[in-house]
């Protein structure tokens, strides 16, 4: 069997260790032109664990640019959604002893603070504006550096934000800084009017070359930024590259004075809670009152939409989820969206929630923690008497987040 | 330079190179105003259409090639008499279609 010298001998010669990269975690958000492109170029690498977050499907005409593309037969077989396909081609490629790909088919936002724990990188594949600014304000608030990536046809741009720490979270720019027009908390756009709205701008969707250029960046950045000891000359720079003339620049990026981002670092590990996903509001009330002595209040943010007006018949709809979720989607099941509406036909109004308490509607009080947006790991904002408000992480493990790709 | 408070730039085009929009603005000024005002244009037209959500338009001062943020102004980014503005538009993410 090859030694692991001889393996990676060449990327020794670069400067990688690979011993460091079989031991780092790269979250890649987005599986899909960019997203497929990275991973495999991660994968070769050596990166130790790969986790793939994407909740949407293969559809024929992705296959020009999707080198991980399910034949028709793994379609039949494993079905066609992007990260379980996407994980299972990849993990046979992955060189590193003892190799890890993890799989969540899912949005990002879904999967809460546990998506990030012991993650050396993570890395923006995804087109939607809300989930980079989600990513970028998670990675900041982790500790963990964050390298987004775009492109428009031939014209590629990358930037990289590395992890940092204590008061430097605070002076340095964030990706949030320079993108300032997704205003409220979790607003998302639904995919397929986002692309619309970009198509009709004259923008050009992914091709194939630009993807892959664009992934090599997006991964020698990822690589250089788990390597302390490796400058990463893109250190808050973004560049944009056109692959057909091979113009470029680099541009320096600077903190917004007012910028919304998460601009903090997270120095304190959250207090550990017994109360799992699968327990109910109520219970994990229980617990934080235990914790203060006092009655607890638990802020959600973003808020937990129990109620509201379609966005198309404006008929009320029981939503129930999170503001982000709504957002995406903002629709009853008579419009060809996800929400019934209400028993009674124009009556309601539009509730959203963005604390809860004892005192809190008794139907979300015995709902589990899961169902209103609180999942294995996730980390809960919560407080008593007025006090400070203090954070806490619920049960569970990675793998109640993701599914292993050897599990398919 | 009409006063110390004031200064010509010229600003270029995010898509059409050749061009571009000369203006008087205060070093006041943020980014995001600038950019609203060329949305507004003059007696000619806007120089900037709407942008489509989740592409705004990004100021970039050519002679540092450092970027303006939105609520930096121009003051703060160290713009000058006759600087150049380029007007970027970061590429999306995995967009398909």
């Amino acid at each position: 069997m090859e030694s692991s010298n001889q393996l990676f001998s060449r990327e020794r010669l670069t400067g990688y260790e690979p011993e460091l990269l079989a031991g780092s975690v790269v979250l890649v958000t987005g599986a899909g032109a960019l997203g497929q492109n990275v991973v495999y170029d991660l994968a070769l690498a050596g990166v130790g664990e790969i986790r793939i977050v994407d909740q949407d499907y293969f559809e024929p005409h992705n296959r020009t640019r999707s080198p991980l593309f399910p034949s028709p037969e793994e379609q039949e077989q494993y079905g066609s959604a992007k990260a379980p396909t996407v994980a299972r081609k990849l993990k046979p490629l992955m060189t590193a002893a003892g190799a890890s790909v993890r799989h969540a088919h899912s949005w990002i936002e879904a999967l809460g603070d546990g998506a990030f724990k012991n993650v050396s990188a993570v890395l923006a594949c995804v087109d939607k504006p809300s989930a980079r600014a989600y990513l970028a304000d998670k990675a900041r608030l982790h500790g963990i550096g964050f390298i987004e990536a775009g492109f428009d046809g031939a014209d590629i741009s990358l930037s990289c934000f590395p992890a940092v720490r204590g008061e430097e979270a605070g002076t340095t720019p964030c990706w949030r800084c320079s993108h300032q027009e997704i205003e409220g908390e979790g607003t998302v756009f639904s995919c397929l009017a986002y692309a619309r709205n970009i198509a009709a701008a004259g923008f050009v969707p992914a091709i194939q070359n630009a993807a892959a250029t664009l992934a090599g960046l997006q991964a020698e950045a990822a690589i250089l930024s788990l390597h302390e000891a490796m400058p990463l000359p893109l250190k808050f720079r973004a560049m944009d590259l056109n692959i057909r003339s091979g113009q470029s620049r680099i541009i320096t990026l600077l903190r917004d004075p007012d910028c919304p981002g998460v601009h903090r670092h997270l120095d304190t590990a959250p207090t550990k809670l017994t109360a799992s996903a699968n327990d109910t509001v109520s219970q994990l009330l229980h617990e934080l009152n235990d914790f203060f002595g006092a009655p607890a209040r638990i802020e959600l943010n973003p808020g937990l939409v129990w109620s509201a007006a379609c966005t198309n018949c404006t008929e009320i709809a029981e939503v129930r989820k999170r503001v982000w979720e709504w957002a995406a989607n903002s629709r009853c099941e008579q419009c060809d969206g996800p929400f019934a509406r209400t028993a009674r036909n124009g009556a309601g109004s539009p509730i959203i929630h963005y604390y809860l308490d004892s005192e809190s509607n008794e139907q979300i009080l015995n709902r589990t923690c899961a169902e209103i947006g609180f999942p294995p790991l996730a980390f809960v904002e919560a407080s008593a008497e007025n006090g400070p408000i203090q954070l806490f992480e619920m049960a569970g493990s990675v793998e109640n987040l993701f599914q292993s790709g050897e599990t398919l | 330079m009409n006063n110390n408070n004031m200064v010509n730039v010229t600003f270029t085009h995010p898509r059409e190179n050749s061009r571009t929009f000369g203006a008087e603005v205060s070093l006041q000024c943020t980014a995001q105003l600038a950019v609203q005002g060329l949305m507004q244009g003059n007696q000619d037209g806007a120089f900037l259409d709407t942008p489509p959500a989740g592409r705004p338009y990004e100021l970039v001062l050519k002679r540092t090639s450092a970027m303006i943020p939105p609520n930096m102004t121009f003051a703060q980014a160290g713009v000058i008499d006759h600087d150049v503005i380029e007007i970027r538009q970061a590429g999306q993410g995995a967009f398909q279609q």
